[in-house]
């Protein structure tokens, strides 16, 4: 019996320290404008505002979202909630680049105004990289390749409204690496990076020397062949 | 001339009509010899109600109304004068969260304390008006419907005004039908552009209840008579 009420007591206490709070009589506006590169408005941006906890199961506690408007505008009225990460996430469905607004609510931590303004949140034409790797050489032949390219998302972190450095990175490069040999002799597969950025794909063929080639991304759908 | 004035307006009319008609009633009486007071020192009363949100406000723009409760101790101090305490519920839905955060339900909690006047125009018949002047409220946000332990909650100081009219079934019993316009300010800090959507809620209620009578004469009456 004993244990039993232990371990109800501890299913309590668990439970407890994971329900999410919320500052009383406050309500918080996020609000800002999403443009492309060209400072023109992005339509139908889809602006999501959660809370965010790495150690949690359930990842994340939604706390609002809103569409961006004509003039790329969006505001969401949402809870403040109490010693909690949270997330502002800007994505359009229309092949542009992710933008992640992170900062926290740690000691009691309130934004300025009750206003998160992320003011002009600028996102980059996205690109489909497909890539279609074939051997022609004799069997036997292997290939080590590999491609570096900047990432699509941007994730800045804001503590007392400055950014900071450490915890944020934005298009920070992606490595994606691949042996091929006669299990595999042939690859194909695509990566989303940015539009106009330059992919270095490096490659070793049996045990020879390493040979870099760079290529700019300035298609949307871009094609990358290579045969060995 | 907003709302709130003209509800304001319509109180003091009403109060000022209950006021002469009263004093009629008081002549009248004097003149035929009878004495004019309370029957009552005063009552409890049951109510369900049916809150309406207004306004452009968090409670206009963005919760429906469901249902409500309260419990009402009215006590006449002189003749139709009272002092009334209401303690209550109402309970709304979350129809537009945009405006008002990713909440599920709110639950209205009040206690508030109301003075005001009481006629009896016609035998059986008594219309009352009162205005609340202390009183607190606290708007409980329930979060996640599954789990009771999500909530939030903002905080308010009352502005209530009633006028009802009860219909007595026997000496000791009446039913009554009851308004209420509810204005209350709200103690939510939010940025400068939402100022004007939360610093106020408003609602309007229409209660029905039960009005269960005690005593026989108003407090100062019994004071005097027993003193």
């Amino acid at each position: 019996m004993k244990n039993y009420a232990f371990l109800v007591f501890a299913i309590v206490l668990w439970g407890g320290c994971s329900i999410p709070q919320f500052e009383p009589n406050a309500r918080v506006l996020i609000k800002g404008k999403v443009l492309d590169e060209n400072n023109a408005p992005i339509l139908d941006a889809k602006v999501t505002a959660y809370i965010f906890r790495e150690d949690y199961y359930l990842q994340s506690y939604f706390l609002g979202s809103d569409l961006s408007a004509q003039d790329g505008g969006f505001q969401i009225t949402s809870l403040l909630p109490k010693n909690e990460e949270y997330v502002v996430e800007v994505k359009s469905a229309d092949n542009y680049t992710e933008y992640y607004y992170l900062s926290n609510t740690f000691e009691n931590n309130k934004p300025d105004n009750y206003t998160i303004n992320l003011e002009a949140v600028q996102l980059k034409k996205n690109s489909k990289v497909n890539y279609t790797i074939t051997r022609t050489s004799p069997l036997g032949t292997t290939l080590h390749y590999s491609f570096n390219f900047p990432n699509v998302k941007c994730y800045e972190y804001f503590e007392n409204g400055q950014i900071n450095p450490e915890n944020s990175n934005c298009f920070d490069a992606v490595y994606i690496s691949r042996f091929l040999d006669d299990n595999n002799p042939n690859d194909s597969s695509f990566f989303w990076t940015v539009l106009g950025s330059v992919v270095e794909f490096r490659y070793v063929i049996n045990d020879g020397p390493e040979v870099v080639e760079t290529f700019i991304i300035d298609e949307e759908n871009y094609e990358f062949e290579f045969s060995y | 001339m907003n709302l709130n004035f003209r509800i304001k307006l319509c109180c003091f009319s009403l109060l000022f009509t209950c006021c002469s008609l009263s004093f009629a009633q008081n002549n009248k009486a004097k003149d035929q010899g009878v004495e004019v007071s309370n029957k009552n020192l005063g009552y409890f009363a049951y109510e369900y109600a049916l809150p309406i949100t207004t306004g452009d406000n968090f409670t206009g723009l963005g919760l429906k109304g469901k249902f409500g409760v309260n419990l009402k101790l009215h006590v006449f101090v002189y003749k139709g004068f009272f002092v009334s305490g209401t303690a209550g519920a109402h309970y709304f839905k979350v129809k537009d969260k945009s405006i008002v955060g990713n909440y599920e339900k709110t639950t209205a909690i009040h206690q508030y304390l109301s003075v005001g006047y009481e006629i009896e125009p016609v035998t059986k018949l008594k219309l009352g008006v009162s205005a609340a002047v202390l009183g607190r409220s606290r708007y409980k946000n329930k979060i996640d419907p599954n789990n009771k332990l999500v909530f939030q909650t903002d905080r308010g100081r009352i502005r209530a005004y009633d006028a009802y009219i009860h219909y007595m079934l026997v000496s000791q019993l009446a039913v009554y039908i009851n308004y209420t316009y509810r204005n209350d300010h709200m103690n939510i800090q939010t940025a400068a552009e939402l100022n004007s959507i939360f610093d106020n809620a408003s609602f309007h209620t229409i209660g029905f209840g039960f009005r269960f009578c005690f005593g026989k004469k108003d407090l100062i009456s019994t004071l005097k008579n027993n003193y």
